[in-house]
């Protein structure tokens, strides 16, 4: 982690500054051994340039350190309560890890977005039971004892039907869900990679590079451009994070339709109560008992081995109190498209911005210290 | 020029609010910092004799005047939105003491609501009962030989058409779950936060690009994209369906699903279906419906193909799901841009368009 290796980062910073200067230093004394004007002007030169590089990045890692030792506490405790993502008082806290007053600036942001992608991955696996269990509804079929009155001796003859196999128009609903919210879950993930990657501290080790390469010929604007995608990455992106935590809550978005959202995500396997399956099985069983009565004792038995098969059935296919009605599955489907639309806009949405600003910041500083960054392909890959 | 009059213009109407905004005090706060910071060193400057810092720090303090017009400008800009906004937003319905946003947000979910509910009423009456029909089949078993013959197959070309209208339904409906969540967004975080924020940032030389940016979205999603909700939800509310020869759906008020779960037209007790579709009598198709067994699956069929039922369900969602909401963050995209000019810095909004 940075935090822990900020004082390291000081010292290489000041060494990287000793050591650019004795090499001005030996370009300075070439100069005046060889009596050539331009290494003395380029040492005078770049004696400025080695104290703006270092400058910058003195202040970098002091605004760094300061959001290391930032207590999310006190930010988060600028708002009401009844809002503030640490608070036990309000309902939509954070949970999936649940973020300290005590964490840093940088912590936090994780820990945001560890909730972020907990409630995108819990959208995805309601949005897959429910599509499996519209699937598994929608090829439902039942085969009916023909004719009634003959107690179905005939076998399967009669009709087939799929009385739910309607609901195949769901499955293409929630698979185009699914693809989103797995595009969702993804960006998620990049961004913890990115703040993961950012925050422990290996970006940070282009600071003293840029102070040796911004004065080295032909190097500053990569020295520059270094420095800005620094400042870019390690302040501007924690802040926006920082910023999005304590304002934005997907939780609080969802409301009441998150136990919905989550009870349908840990539904695979309930099965769908099909009512009509239920009272044939009752009828099969009532009509293969009476004709029983009717059989000799060796067809009683028979029956009695069937009717143990068709409790078997019945056991199977009755409706328990937790199984999908179709009511139920509605009523899911419409929580896990608003979440779906949640997800998207939470990750995707925002992540452009981020990155749109981060690129901007970029831009604006690389420009002022000789090298004008352009993240847009970055930011077209993210 | 135009951007100085346009700020000038906005000016004079920041005396028109009546309460101080949330978001003014952080503005000040960013102001005075900026300047406090500018003050140091422009006296650092005196100290060390650096002419370039003194000319930078004099350059800076014009953008931390240019910021403190900006926050004229906004306030005017919100003044004018609250009153302009909700003047129109009345004209289209609003009631009184709804914001610009309020009534975006309202139109928003009463839309949702009613394509909900709409597709619920097309899904238990239309989709369900047709893909129930279509799927029926005869079986005949003698002895060992047996036959299946998909009789009432016929309605699957029905079926698609309407499975294929439910999916458009939805994906509309989702659309516009996400125009409800994007204009929360705007209301709870971009204008209240991310606004002030931007005005921070943009006071600092090296934040200033970032700054640009944030307020650029700030004011792009906070007054061009609801008021764009608004004026294409007016726009389509404007000319009412009866003139365009369009009814509201009526879907047939036969076949629904009780609420007990079970399937009016099956007898659940015999599995004999009584009218829709008898796959063993396909001489019945030939008839048009008029022969005994055809009644309800023919009745669907015009609900579906008739003018109640396609038309509007067409307009309803293609127009009110998906068209308005693309027109409204098109525009909002399209102001982006020129904004985060206008605010001081360039940045390329073609991915964000992408991902809209």
């Amino acid at each position: 982690m940075v935090c822990a290796d900020i004082g390291w980062l000081y010292s290489l910073s000041l060494l990287s500054l000793g050591m650019t200067l004795v090499v001005i230093g030996v370009a300075y004394a070439l100069g005046q051994l060889l009596s050539n004007p331009q290494f003395n002007v380029w040492a005078k030169t770049e004696i400025f340039q080695v104290f703006v590089s270092f400058f910058f990045v003195l202040l970098v890692l002091f605004l760094s350190d300061s959001l290391c030792h930032f207590r999310y506490g006190d930010l988060a405790g600028l708002g009401p309560a009844e809002t503030n993502p640490t608070s036990a008082s309000n309902p939509y806290a954070y949970a999936h890890p649940s973020i300290s007053a005590d964490d840093n600036v940088i912590n936090a942001s994780g820990k945001y977005l560890a909730n972020v992608a907990y409630f995108i991955n819990t959208e995805m696996r309601a949005a897959r039971s429910l599509y499996g269990i519209s699937e598994e509804a929608s090829r439902y079929s039942r085969t009916p004892c023909m004719p009634a009155a003959t107690f179905c001796l005939y076998g399967t003859s009669g009709y087939t039907v799929r009385p739910y196999s309607g609901l195949s128009s769901w499955v293409q609903i929630l698979g185009f869900s699914l693809y989103t919210d797995t595009a969702s879950y993804l960006t998620v993930l990049i961004q913890m990679a990115l703040l993961a990657f950012v925050s422990g501290g290996g970006i940070m080790a282009y600071l003293p590079l840029a102070i040796v390469l911004r004065s080295l010929p032909l190097m500053r604007q990569l020295g520059g451009g270094l420095l800005a995608i620094c400042v870019a990455l390690f302040l501007i992106y924690p802040a926006l994070l920082t910023m999005e935590s304590l304002f934005w809550n997907p939780y609080q978005m969802l409301g009441d339709g998150w136990s919905t959202l989550a009870d349908a995500a840990d539904s695979m396997g309930r099965g769908f109560t099909y009512v009509t399956a239920g009272a044939y099985a009752e009828t099969m069983a009532a009509a293969l008992l009476l004709a029983g009565a009717l059989l000799d004792i060796a067809a009683i038995i028979a029956v009695v081995v069937s009717a143990g098969f068709v409790s078997a059935i019945l056991a199977i296919i009755s409706a328990a109190s937790d199984q999908w009605t179709l009511t139920s599955l509605h009523a899911a489907i419409q929580v896990s498209m608003q979440a779906s639309s949640i997800s998207f806009l939470t990750a995707t949405f925002l992540l452009s911005l981020n990155i749109i600003a981060i690129g901007a910041s970029a831009r604006e500083l690389g420009r002022l210290l000789g090298q004008e960054v352009d993240l847009s392909r970055l930011m077209q890959v993210l | 020029m135009k951007r100085l009059l346009l700020l000038l213009f906005l000016f004079s109407l920041s005396f028109a609010v009546d309460e101080t905004p949330e978001w003014i005090p952080i503005a000040l706060l960013a102001v005075i910092a900026g300047l406090g910071v500018l003050i140091i060193f422009y006296l650092i400057s005196y100290v060390v004799e650096a002419d370039q810092m003194r000319a930078m720090a004099i350059s800076e303090m014009w953008q931390v005047v240019i910021t403190g017009v900006m926050i004229a400008g906004l306030i005017g800009a919100q003044a004018l939105a609250t009153e302009f906004g909700s003047g129109m937003a009345k004209d289209f319905g609003a009631e009184d003491g709804d914001t610009h946003m309020d009534f975006a947000i309202k139109v928003t979910q009463e839309t949702v609501g009613y394509q909900w509910t709409t597709l619920m009423d097309f899904t238990n009456n239309i989709v369900l009962p047709m893909g129930d029909l279509a799927s029926l089949s005869g079986n005949c078993w003698l002895f060992g030989v047996a036959f299946t013959y998909s009789g009432c197959s016929s309605i699957n070309v029905p079926f698609s058409s309407a499975s294929l209208a439910a999916r458009t339904m939805a994906m509309a409906i989702l659309a516009l779950n996400s125009q409800l969540v994007l204009l929360n967004l705007a209301s709870r975080f971009f204008f209240p936060v991310l606004l002030p924020l931007g005005l921070f940032l943009r006071t600092f030389h090296v934040t200033r690009g970032t700054g640009g940016v944030l307020i650029a979205f700030a004011v792009a999603f906070y007054f061009v994209y609801p008021l764009a909700t608004i004026i294409t939800k007016g726009m389509s509310d404007e000319v009412p369906l009866s003139a365009l020869g369009i009814h509201y759906p009526e879907p047939p008020a036969i076949n629904q699903v009780g609420a007990d779960e079970t399937w009016e037209f099956s007898n659940v007790y015999t599995f004999e279906v009584p009218a829709e579709c008898d796959p063993f009598k396909t001489y019945d198709y030939g008839d048009g419906g008029q022969v005994e067994g055809f009644g309800y699956t023919q009745t669907q069929i015009n609900y579906l193909l008739n003018e109640n039922m396609l038309d509007p369900l067409l307009f309803i969602f293609m127009m009110g799901g998906i068209f308005n909401p693309a027109l409204s963050i098109l525009m909002a995209l399209a102001v982006l841009r020129p904004l985060t000019r206008v605010f001081g810095t360039e940045v390329d909004v073609s991915a964000l368009g992408k991902v809209s």
